[in-house]
């Protein structure tokens, strides 16, 4: 019997001289990961997650809010539609603490045939004016490619 | 020797730092474990510093940074959890770094 597997290539452009974390030290759900330098010691960072769901974005979106008002230190809000080549995504900001300080936290979240896309990006919230912009490009640049067929010829 | 002290006391202080009120047993375990892989090697980059985070966050040196531990091994937590997770971590890491040249 054969069977298609696609390879779901993923994609963002990071900000411009952002360094890659070697993915091979990275969970199995988060496909990508980038760095920078902090001025204030805290390194920004931009990750792309990917969950396999059942449910549809409006209700996933809830289990997301619910999730991080766990924690009483959070602050979550929805900031609203924001559009993707792949279709309209939403956009929520998350302000949390830390011991290096205030962060703040914008994750895009895209669910589409059953899987979530959550691209998160992180900085000092008193930075983070500095990165928005980047972020923002590079929430906009978010693709998913079918990369490469394999074919399993075996029974 | 040099490097292995400076690998050594960088990581006391990172875990001391980031793990606060933690059992002196599971600390030096935890130094232990995090030391043996990069006593070899210098962090003289942001790129071996990001390298090196996942080990220790999977140890839960930073997860309790995180503010995520609640989500348990949830994928989204993973990703926001990270992002905060490896921020701190890196920056620590840097910090220590650029004190030891």
């Amino acid at each position: 019997m054969l069977s298609f597997v696609v390879i779901l290539g993923l994609f963002f452009v990071p900000p411009k001289d952002w360094k890659k974390v070697d993915s091979e030290h990275l969970p199995a759900s988060v496909k990508s990961g980038y760095l920078c330098k902090g001025e204030k010691g805290f390194c920004p960072s931009l990750n792309l997650a990917v969950e396999k769901v059942k449910s549809t974005q409006e209700q996933y979106i809830k289990s997301v809010r619910k999730i991080h008002e766990l924690n009483p230190q959070n602050r979550w809000r929805n900031l609203g539609s924001f559009q993707t080549t792949e279709g309209d995504a939403i956009l929520t900001e998350i302000d949390t603490k830390n011991k290096l300080g205030d962060v703040r936290l914008l994750q895009l979240i895209l669910v589409k045939e059953g899987y979530a896309y959550i691209l998160t990006a992180s900085a000092l919230k008193e930075e983070f004016g500095k990165h928005c912009k980047e972020f923002q490009q590079s929430f906009k640049t978010f693709q998913i490619k079918p990369e490469s067929f394999i074919v399993d010829a075996s029974n | 020797m040099g490097i292995f002290f400076n690998g050594f006391f960088r990581f006391g202080v990172v875990l001391s730092i980031l793990k606060g009120g933690i059992h002196m047993k599971r600390l030096m375990l935890m130094i232990l474990i995090a030391t043996a892989p990069l006593a070899a090697r210098d962090c003289d980059t942001i790129d071996d510093l990001a390298q090196n985070t996942d080990a220790l966050y999977r140890e839960g040196a930073c997860a309790g940074d995180g503010a995520y531990t609640a989500l348990g091994l949830s994928m989204l937590g993973w990703g926001a959890g990270l992002a905060v997770g490896i921020g701190v971590l890196a920056a620590v890491l840097h910090q220590s770094t650029a004190h030891s040249h």
